[in-house]
């Protein structure tokens, strides 16, 4: 019993809803039945007598239906006229149209054959293509050009609720591919009349405010199609997103999209701030990016990006970045500012780590020796590598052969350390001047003349760039050289 | 000393002149402090008479410490002992200034300042003097095609990177794919923000020139598509003698030849020797999974024309490498490294010591991502060559528990033997580190670790010490406007 008592309840409450929505249906269409009334009017003006003035309601008075509709001869009506102007966006006017006042039925009925006397409606959409010239279906398939003979801009329709133009059908251009990123810019924008000068089409401006704009492009202050629209928030009930143009999403995107930025920099602008590429370019930004608008109110916020590892960043790119850095260095500075180059490059005595891995302090010897990497790159050898070795005591302090002995794994180091020296130079000059040498190998004063010069050693062109490098050891009497 | 003065004012100065514009002024600052207490213990010579000297059965010669000694004269014999235990605490401070907006499109100042002290036994740390160090401080005018800049800069190349006090300007050509690159100025130190002139670059008092050289150089590149070639020239020029310093020349290759293949290399032709310096090509393929490189190098040490050490003839290196990452799943990735090298004929062979001249390096390791929060890594690295060998292993764990926290486990051990001293050093370290991202461009970091430290010789010259090492620091980026890492500032979609 229940059951069938739950049944009945919402069969009821479905036809009740049904009714509610078709009543509603049928007044909006129209609450005046007219053909029922065809008996008792003469023609339309008995109603609408003021139908072409300027200013005056197009209704008839409640007191003309209230002459029959009085409660007892027939129910009573109490209907009255709508005031003030109507909540539409369309700019026709009946006094506009007063070459057509006596003909209602070329507007008000589908087609003048096939409808009787009175058998009436409101306008039917249709039969104003038919006088104004244009083909098409109402609205989507009409011209975008056609929107402006019929409607205002929508900023002036100041009664359009936002939920009236969030009900605003999508007109088919809308839906052709590319008519969001790029397609729709060409037909909004149109040649103002001054010269060089660009005004909104009509037609945008029938659904469109200056904030439909301002949603996606971040630089619509600074175009001037844009600037056209009037500023109005309604429009905003349109929904749109901003897509990922094709382009962005290949893979290489990130490393090829400077050439085309370079040539197409104006669809660049439309998404992107100068905040937005600079979510990458951190460093010395591009031309292309300084040219871009700056992120602030009145914008959009356009494309927002976050930043990806190049792909050739790989794991050991820090130990090997230098070759690349080399030949890209305004690459680089895309993403790094320098100081994150002279972190390393200016060595902070404070850090630890920072390049290096724990323990390299240890190790070093084995890296430094044969020179993993330039260690010069980022050290200077007397700041960094002799006044560190001087501080531990690695220095040389002694002259002549044998020394003290540091190097103790070979007895005889002092006399047969050439190769040695030749291989790991650099690492000799941590810890020895240049005296220590010069006390055997130069070729005057207490030197011993032991000739340091080995395979490529090319006397008469070092001579010639840089002689004093030649008086060190061997005063004024340069071999070779003329007197 | 005097520069850092003269740029200082400088920057005063251009402070002062656009002061007035502050309101539309651009900046962006990033303040990096940091710091880190750690030991270090070095040798320290002594000798003794010889008449003190002990002989042993052997025949070697000890001190009656036992100490093993080398009588190189008739009076005395020396030894090195353990040095005293050196304590550090090197504190820096860093700052970053971007400044832009003064009026004029393209105009922006940079500059880049470190103040560095040991605030431990004494100043024993590298690096730390001068305690105020101007890196960088420069005016940047760019305009569609130029770029320029005026000031101290810093000049990364495959001719070693250099700092200067000068002028630098850059045209590019879209059309034709060209750039052209001309610097010159007042040289810095190798890798250094004092002049060569400066006496903190030669501890050891070693021979300088008397005034800063003056170097002048230029870049063509050439960038069609995929490829970019260039060429650079760089001189240097003692202004007191009017001789030459350096002149080097240098070609650079960066090239995509297909999609997933990088081509990366260049050479340098040292002008001073009419020789060829170092050189590399490394052909490097990148796969969704599998990244993998191959190559040559060629290394050569360069030296200045004012330092003798050129012509010792030091010799080159040649060698092949090749690496390679792979990622067998979402959570494991392996990666590995390679190279062999051999050392061209030096010519100076001797029966008195034997040395190796070749060597190898290999290295291999692997990360664990079980999930966002978690990584595991751990590496393995051998190297063998002349002077030195090491064998390494250090791995950790991190904790991850959002971006702005961070938290590491991390030890590892190290042994490495001396090719030409009885040294022979093992270490053992573990730790623990932290960072978190307390606010919006706001970091702070801690390291502590304990490290343990064993010298292994046949005398008493042998030592075993452990020491706790701390670091810390703090990083804030402010500014006003966004900066790297940094969200996109807000923006409205309604017009107030």
């Amino acid at each position: 019993m229940n059951r069938l008592l739950r049944i009945a309840a919402i069969a009821a409450l479905g036809i009740t809803l049904s009714g509610a929505a078709v009543a509603g249906l049928v007044r909006r269409t129209d609450s005046f039945d007219h053909a029922k009334h065809k008996g008792f009017f003469p023609d339309c003006a008995t109603c609408h007598a003021s139908m072409g003035e300027e200013g005056k309601s197009v209704w008839p008075s409640p007191a003309t239906c209230v002459a029959c509709h009085d409660g007892k001869t027939l129910r009573l009506v109490d209907w009255k006229p709508r005031e003030g102007p109507r909540a539409t966006n369309l700019k026709f006017t009946h006094p506009v149209h007063a070459f057509a006042l006596d003909q209602c039925r070329t507007c008000h009925v589908e087609s003048e054959a096939d409808s009787a006397r009175m058998d009436v409606q409101r306008a039917v959409v249709s039969r104003c293509f038919t006088c104004h010239g244009y083909e098409g279906t109402h609205p989507t398939s009409l011209p975008d050009s056609s929107c402006g003979t019929c409607h205002m801009p929508l900023s002036e329709a100041k009664l359009l609720s936002r939920s009236s133009i969030a009900a605003f059908p999508k007109p088919d251009s809308h839906q052709a591919p590319g008519f969001v990123l790029g397609g729709h810019g060409k037909l909004a924008s149109v040649p103002a009349e001054q010269p060089n000068r660009f005004t909104i089409a009509a037609s945008c401006a029938t659904c469109h405010a200056r904030n439909s704009c301002l949603t996606c492009h971040v630089n619509a202050p600074e175009v001037q199609a844009i600037q056209a629209l009037a500023l109005d928030e309604r429009p905003t009930a349109l929904k749109t997103t901003l897509p990922v143009p094709d382009s962005h999403r290949q893979a290489n995107w990130a490393q090829t999209h400077a050439a085309q930025a370079r040539s197409k920099s104006a669809s660049c602008a439309a998404c992107h701030t100068q905040e937005s590429c600079r979510t990458c370019h951190s460093g010395a930004a591009p031309q292309r990016v300084q040219d871009l608008a700056k992120a602030g109110p009145g914008r959009a916020p356009g494309a927002q990006l976050a930043r990806k590892q190049p792909t050739n960043h790989t794991w050991e790119f820090r130990d090997r970045h230098g070759p690349a850095a080399s030949a890209k260095s305004a690459t680089c500075e895309t993403c790094h500012v320098r100081e994150s180059c002279l972190s390393c490059h200016r060595p902070n005595g404070a850090s630890s780590q920072v390049y290096h891995p724990a323990g390299f302090l240890t190790r070093h010897p084995s890296a430094a020796y044969n020179r993993e990497a330039n260690c010069s790159d980022c050290h200077n050898p007397g700041q960094f590598c002799q006044s560190c070795h001087k501080q531990a005591g690695l220095v040389s302090g002694g002259r002549g052969l044998g020394g003290r002995s540091y190097h103790d794994a070979n007895a005889g180091f002092s006399l047969g350390h050439g190769q040695v020296a030749r291989q790991n130079l650099e690492s000799c000059v941590g810890c020895h001047a240049e005296r220590d040498c010069a006390t055997c190998h130069s070729a005057v004063g207490q030197g011993f003349g032991f000739n340091p010069h080995g395979p490529g050693f090319n006397a008469d062109r070092l001579r010639k760039k840089n002689p004093q490098l030649c008086y060190a050891c061997h005063g004024t009497s340069i071999p070779g050289a003329k007197p | 000393m005097t520069t850092q003065r003269a740029a200082l004012a400088v920057v005063l100065a251009i402070s002062a002149l656009v002061a007035g514009r502050l309101e539309a002024q651009g900046y962006r600052v990033r303040l990096d402090a940091r710091g880190q207490s750690v030991s270090y213990q070095g040798v320290a010579v002594d000798s003794i008479p010889i008449a003190q000297v002990v002989t042993k059965p052997d025949g070697s010669l000890y001190s009656p410490d036992g100490y093993a000694v080398k009588c190189s004269n008739l009076s005395y014999c020396f030894f090195y002992r353990a040095g005293p235990l050196l304590h550090s605490v090197p504190l820096s401070t860093t700052a970053d200034l971007v400044l832009w907006g003064f009026g004029l499109k393209g105009l922006s100042l940079h500059a880049s300042g470190r103040y560095l002290t040991d605030a431990g036994s004494g100043s024993t740390w590298p690096g730390t003097e001068p305690n105020a160090q101007l890196l960088e401080g420069y005016l940047e005018y760019g305009s569609g095609w130029l770029l320029v800049r005026g000031g101290r800069q810093y000049q990364s190349s495959r001719l070693l990177p250099i700092g200067y006090d000068g002028a630098w300007a850059r045209g590019r050509w879209d059309r034709t794919s060209l750039e052209l690159t001309g610097y010159g100025g007042w040289g810095l130190g190798q890798a250094a923000v004092v002049p060569v002139t400066s006496p903190v670059l030669t501890p050891l008092d070693d021979w300088r020139p008397v005034k800063r050289q003056i170097l002048a150089g230029g870049e063509l590149a050439w960038m069609p598509g995929p490829v970019d070639l260039r060429a650079e020239y760089r001189r240097e020029v003692d202004p007191e003698l009017n001789y030459l310093v350096s002149e080097r020349a240098s070609l650079s290759l960066n090239a995509r030849p297909a999609r997933q293949f990088r081509v990366t290399g260049g050479a340098d032709w040292n002008m001073d020797e009419g020789q060829v310096g170092s050189a590399d090509l490394t052909v490097t393929y990148l796969g969704s999974r599998l990244t993998a490189s191959a190559g040559g190098k060629r290394y050569k040490p360069y030296f200045n024309l004012w330092t003798l050490w050129g012509a010792f003839s030091p010799v080159p290196y040649n060698g092949f490498n090749a690496s390679a990452q792979y990622k067998a799943t979402n959570w494991l990735s392996l990666r590995t490294r390679g190279e062999r090298y051999q050392y061209e004929a030096a010519e100076a062979s001797s029966a008195l010591v034997q040395t190796v001249d070749n060597g190898w390096r290999w290295s291999i390791g692997g990360t664990v991502t079980p999930n966002s929060k978690w990584t595991l890594d751990g590496a393995y690295l051998l190297e063998d060559g002349p002077g030195a060998s090491s064998r390494y292993f250090d791995g950790s764990v991190t904790y991850q528990p959002s971006e702005r926290i961070q938290v590491a486990a991390y030890g590892g051990r190290l042994y490495r033997p001396l090719e030409l001293r009885y040294y022979d050093a093992t270490g053992n370290w573990f730790g623990g580190r932290a960072a978190w991202g307390f606010a919006n461009q706001m970091r702070i970091w801690a390291d502590a670790q304990y490290f343990m430290d064993k010298r292994d010789r046949p005398d008493a010259a042998k030592t075993d010490w452990n020491q706790v090492r701390l670091r810390g620091g703090i990083t804030v980026t402010f500014g006003s406007n966004a900066d790297r890492r940094a969200p996109l500032p807000p923006a409205r979609r309604s017009v107030p």
